[in-house]
């Protein structure tokens, strides 16, 4: 086979399939990207309404507010703290997404050819950063306006320079994960991320341990310094002026380091980033979830312990919550709850603590849905593992409530050791918390049965309103199910008599007894 | 120093996950012109054998060696002279069949580019749906453009994960000649895992067998009986 000296760019080939295209599908890619654009700009306005209603129970000066003499912060102070932390994370989520990226198709076709395709280089690298700058923007925008909402002086110039100093940062960390991705580091980046983190808590934590012990409220004092410098559009200039040159440093160079990834591993990040919007697009997280199995060591034995002298089903439950980590958000939350009520003062009000159980619950009937959901939803496992559908349905309800209970016991525990519950309330609370059992168990059963949202569906629908409500109260069942077992809590944190009581408790029990008692009796 | 007559080297390569090998080290030399196959049942860690050579993932221990140098994908010279086809293949959806094949003709620089990709076309029976997008195409037609992909460019070195999948009689035939054809008369290296007895019989000399944790060479005689069942 002889070999021609012509250089050649894989980028002359995809401008005429380009230029072929249809003036309907040129009109569907861009749709497509307004859609996109569009998606994003909602869905910030709705986690800026979510945050602020946070910081307004948060702040909210509520009846039967107990001040532990613990909370040493304002919310402001906390938020000024939270700051380096929101960076870290940001950099982890680059990390994790690559975050340079090729598709499956470019990885096999574009990326083996001799000369590398320098268009198709320099966009990935331009994905990478525009993500990265992308992602920081709009953490710092709603950071920034939760600061302002919780007191903080707001200065226009503030928020040019914190907007202008927010990219140019998220420029940086996308550079910076990008030299991970180059020398083939990301695992110690994500290690060095994580003992920044933990020292960075650690500090704060003996900070606040010396504002305990009488040592002044250096905690305090420092938090409020932060509070101010935030609020400087000075100290944004500084810090934009340092990232720029952090930028020249470590982004340049990346240019000629995009050569030395491996097509595989970009287009592994590739198939993460996809996962990621097709879960935004389905608003359903368990594809992005289902993608960072990548991350998890495969194919080395596991050991299953005294798990193994359990029946099949509960086994496989057991197991899936313990090896997908599923356990570990549930148990971050009730730690975050646990420190906002300890630190930040005004935090320890019934409104919080409702607020927390709404969290909780909702979070944990998606985990243990998550969880069961291949022994609900996965066509033949009952021939596999030879027994009949109801049987295993049983046998995931009675494992649900298992599993749902220790969460449980843990959250009707914390307030009262706490001592932030009302005066009078802890027989009822204890009622209270053991009604969001069967609440959580139910919202689980209904989520593992769930199928993946149809879109299209919903267009079909859409202009019919009563079809429309009907598409959304199925999408929607799991997690009213779960919701309502709420209201007996709810009931007793606003201090309702206890006829009221009671009318909560039924219709909680009313709706989350109904699903589960189908389950146990099958 | 490595000798640059062989092609590829493994030096106790260790494979599998998380850090923990799969089978015990594998030393073995592939000359250049020479067919190696590696065999073994479903599971034994074939696949991964070949994806851990072409750093599809990485090694526990030991070395991959091409020409006397580490075996990198990101080395120009090996994307030049080494064609790997261990996926199942995704595809650019824009382009057509022909320009599929086009973009890796031009991009390895042949020379007469245009009759290579008529040449593969046809070889594939693949000309009457050249100008498809591969959303048109069946699953076999999909399989033959990713097998054309590899053989219209030039290569000293050829690597095929069970290049017979989906592949009717026919083609299986003249890919198998052409293989051998390749190996004989160009000094082509060919790596294949494959369970087709043939395969191994007609178009390569060796085999690696994976069994259980340990792995024995055979020659091809010997390993195609082994996959037709009649040696355990």
């Amino acid at each position: 086979m002889t070999v021609a000296s012509a250089d050649f760019e894989p980028q002359e080939i995809f401008k005429r399939a380009r230029a072929r295209r249809s003036n309907q599908e040129r009109f569907d890619r861009f749709s497509d990207g307004y859609i996109w654009v569009l998606a994003v700009l909602i869905l910030f306005a709705y986690v800026v309404s979510a945050s602020n209603a946070v910081l307004y129970v948060l702040q909210s000066a509520a009846a039967n507010t107990v001040v532990l003499p613990t909370a040493v912060l304002e919310v402001v102070q906390a938020l000024a703290l939270l700051f380096p932390l929101l960076v870290c994370g940001v950099l982890d989520l680059l990390r994790l997404l690559g975050p340079c990226s090729i598709s499956a198709a470019e990885s096999t076709w574009v990326m083996t050819l001799p000369q590398r395709s320098r268009a198709l280089l320099r966009a990935c690298r331009r994905r990478a950063l525009g993500l990265g700058a992308g992602a920081m923007f709009l953490t710092w925008a709603l950071w920034y306006v939760a600061l302002i909402a919780s007191g903080a002086s707001f200065d226009p110039l503030t928020l040019l320079g914190g907007s202008v100093a927010g990219l140019l940062l998220g420029a940086l960390l996308a550079g910076l994960a990008m030299w991970a991705q180059i020398v083939g580091h990301r695992t110690t980046l994500r290690r060095t991320l994580r003992w920044v983190s933990l020292g960075y808590l650690v500090a704060l934590g003996l900070l606040w341990l010396g504002s305990m012990a009488g040592a002044g409220h250096l905690l305090a004092l420092m938090s409020s310094r932060l509070v101010d410098l935030w609020a400087a559009p000075g100290s944004w200039l500084l810090i934009g002026i340092f990232v720029l040159l952090g930028i020249l440093l470590a982004v340049g160079p990346t240019r000629n380091g995009l050569e030395r990834i491996s097509r595989f591993e970009l287009s592994r990040s590739g198939a993460l980033q996809g996962s990621l919007v097709a879960a935004l697009s389905q608003l359903d997280i368990r594809n992005f979830a289902a993608g960072l199995g990548e991350e998890r060591p495969t194919g080395c034995k596991r050991r299953r312990g005294s798990v193994a002298r359990l029946a099949p089903v509960p086994q496989i439950l057991i197991l899936s919550l313990w090896r997908s980590a599923r356990w570990r958000p549930a148990a971050v939350l009730l730690a975050t709850s646990v420190l906002l009520f300890l630190v930040v003062r005004g935090a320890a009000n019934p409104l919080m603590l409702l607020l927390m159980s709404i969290v909780l619950v909702a979070c944990v009937s998606f985990l243990l849905g998550s969880c069961a959901r291949p022994l609900i939803a996965v066509p033949g496992l009952s021939r596999l593992l030879g027994l009949p559908q109801q049987q295993i349905r049983r046998e995931v309800a009675y494992g649900l409530l298992a599993v749902g209970a220790p969460v449980v016991v843990v959250w009707a525990l914390i307030a009262p050791l706490l001592g932030i519950l009302p005066a009078g309330t802890l027989p009822w609370w204890l009622v209270a918390c053991a009604a969001l059992l069967p609440g959580i168990a139910a919202g689980a059963l209904g989520y593992a049965g769930r199928p993946m949202r149809d879109w299209e569906e919903m267009l079909t629908v859409a202009g019919n309103d009563e079809a429309m409500g009907l598409w959304a109260m199925r999408q929607l069942t799991p997690l009213l199910s779960a919701l309502v077992a709420v209201l007996p809590l709810a009931a007793v944190l606003l201090g309702l008599a206890p006829p009221a009581l009671l009318v909560a408790l039924v219709v909680s029990m009313l709706r989350s007894l109904p699903p589960l008692m189908r389950a146990l009796r099958t | 120093m490595e000798s640059a007559d062989v092609a590829l080297r493994l030096d106790s390569l260790e494979f599998g996950y998380a850090g923990r090998a799969l089978c015990e080290p594998v030393t073995a030399v592939l000359e250049p012109g020479t067919g190696y196959g590696i065999i073994g049942s479903n599971g034994s860690g074939k696949s991964t054998l070949l994806r851990t050579m072409v750093g599809a993932q990485p090694m526990v221990a030991g070395g991959v060696y091409y020409r006397g140098e580490p075996l990198r994908e990101a080395d120009r010279m090996v994307r030049g002279q080494v064609a790997v086809q261990i996926d199942d293949g995704a595809f650019l959806e824009e382009l057509t069949v022909a320009e599929h094949l086009e973009l890796v003709a031009r991009g390895h620089r042949v020379a007469r580019w245009e009759r290579a990709v008529e040449h593969e076309l046809e070889f594939f029976a693949l000309t009457d749906v050249a100008e498809h997008l591969p959303a048109e195409l069946s699953s076999g037609q999909r399989r033959r453009l990713l097998l054309a992909s590899a053989l219209v460019r030039p290569a000293s070195l050829l690597i095929f994960d069970e290049p017979e999948q989906r592949l009717d009689y026919q083609i299986l035939q003249r890919l198998y000649n052409r293989l051998a054809e390749l190996r004989d008369a160009h000094g082509v290296g060919l790596l294949v895992v494959s369970h087709d007895p043939q395969l191994i019989r007609q178009s390569l000399q060796q085999v690696l067998l994976l069994e259980g944790r340990s792995i024995r060479a055979l020659d091809a005689e010997c390993g195609s009986r082994w996959l037709e069942g009649r040696v355990s």
